[in-house]
């Protein structure tokens, strides 16, 4: 019994000695100072089931999806995100959503700014690349090539999980 | 007093203390509260089947409203699939619970549209289509706004809106707001709450 006591005191003392692990995920890529991590994309089912599994539905224009990330500038100099592409879409656009007093709005940007030896997340409320017209359902697990293009670092291939 | 007797009967009373103020305690909101609840004004609108949807006529379960639109890509798939989760955690108590909603782009959001979308998120999901005019006046009676704008984009105009969520109780009155990004478990803890309210 007084082992036991000992046991769990012991283990009461190393919990709250640890320090909180810093939340940086692996990158996925990386290009000189920019590294890319945590790409997700939101799974979508707006259109028929395919017919067989496996095969990929189509949809017509008009449905969207957003792709979020964080990015990482461990360099000396601010560089910008400046476009985006992938083949399951018509284009990717480059979007951040504001919600003030309780009205959210989504605006169309031309760059997202990372500045030097800084983390930016893209995240739901927040910058996301914008895929207009989907042009296939996205399903849970799949994985999704996404193209960024910086102005520094030149053109990025990440893989995008959907989930 | 030996050791073990020690430890057992503190781990006893520990046990009994959690329960007391477990039974003791009221549920504390996480969303903030109408106090007085007002009675939520009725509408009804033409829902994602075709068939008209009176909010009076949902009595018994507890109604989630939120109003949003389909080629909105952020916002409202995310809140969208929050409330799918909420209803996955709710578990047994999701079927007093029903998530609405109501469509701020009735001019693209055909009811075949809303149809796929809402039920892309959860079967349960209903999405409603309101005429120009009756949106205008269900977003007044909630206090909501929604206005159409021209981006760069080129995915058309966009709309913007209340990104709130609106609970209606099971007997029809307005009891809670929840601001967008409240976390799943407090939306469900909550939601659990008003069941409970409703049944007793």
């Amino acid at each position: 019994m007084r082992k036991l006591l000992l046991g769990l005191l012991m283990v009461c003392l190393w919990a709250c000695g640890s320090p909180q692990a810093a939340a940086t995920p692996t990158p996925v890529a990386r290009s000189g100072p920019i590294a890319i991590s945590d790409v997700w994309i939101r799974a979508t089912a707006f259109g028929e089931p395919a017919s067989t599994p496996g095969e990929h539905n189509s949809l017509e224009p008009g449905w969207s999806s957003a792709v979020y990330l964080q990015i990482d500038n461990s360099g000396d100099t601010p560089d910008q995100l400046l476009r985006a592409s992938t083949d399951i879409a018509r284009l990717v656009e480059l979007h951040q959503s504001i919600n003030q007093n309780g009205t959210g709005q989504m605006r169309y940007v031309e760059g997202i700014e990372i500045p030097a030896h800084s983390q930016l997340t893209l995240r739901s409320g927040g910058f996301h690349l914008m895929l207009v017209d989907l042009k296939r359902d996205l399903h849970r697990g799949e994985t999704v090539q996404i193209t960024l293009e910086f102005a520094q670092a030149g053109t990025i291939s990440v893989p995008a999980e959907v989930r | 007093m030996s050791l073990r007797l020690f430890a057992r009967s503190t781990l006893v009373l520990v046990l009994l203390c959690s329960l007391l103020a477990a039974c003791g305690q009221p549920h504390e909101f996480h969303g903030t509260l109408l106090e007085p609840p007002d009675p939520a004004s009725d509408f009804t609108l033409t829902d994602h089947r075709g068939q008209p949807f009176t909010l009076s006529e949902q009595r018994g379960k507890v109604q989630i409203l939120f109003f949003g639109f389909t080629t909105c890509p952020d916002f409202c798939p995310t809140t969208l699939s929050d409330l799918a989760a909420v209803m996955r955690e709710l578990g047994d108590d999701a079927k007093h619970v029903q998530v609405v909603m109501i469509s701020v782009d009735p001019e693209r959001d055909t009811t075949e549209r809303l149809a796929r979308y809402v039920e892309s998120f959860d079967p349960s999901f209903v999405g409603l289509r309101p005429t120009e005019q009756e949106l205008e006046s269900v977003l007044k009676a909630y206090a909501a706004s929604a206005s159409k704008y021209d981006t760069d984009s080129s995915a058309g105009y966009l709309v913007e809106h209340s990104t709130y969520l609106y609970v209606i109780d099971q007997v029809g009155r307005w009891r809670q707001i929840f601001s967008y990004g409240t976390p799943i478990a407090d939306i469900a803890s909550d939601l659990r709450e008003w069941v409970r309210i409703g049944a007793s």
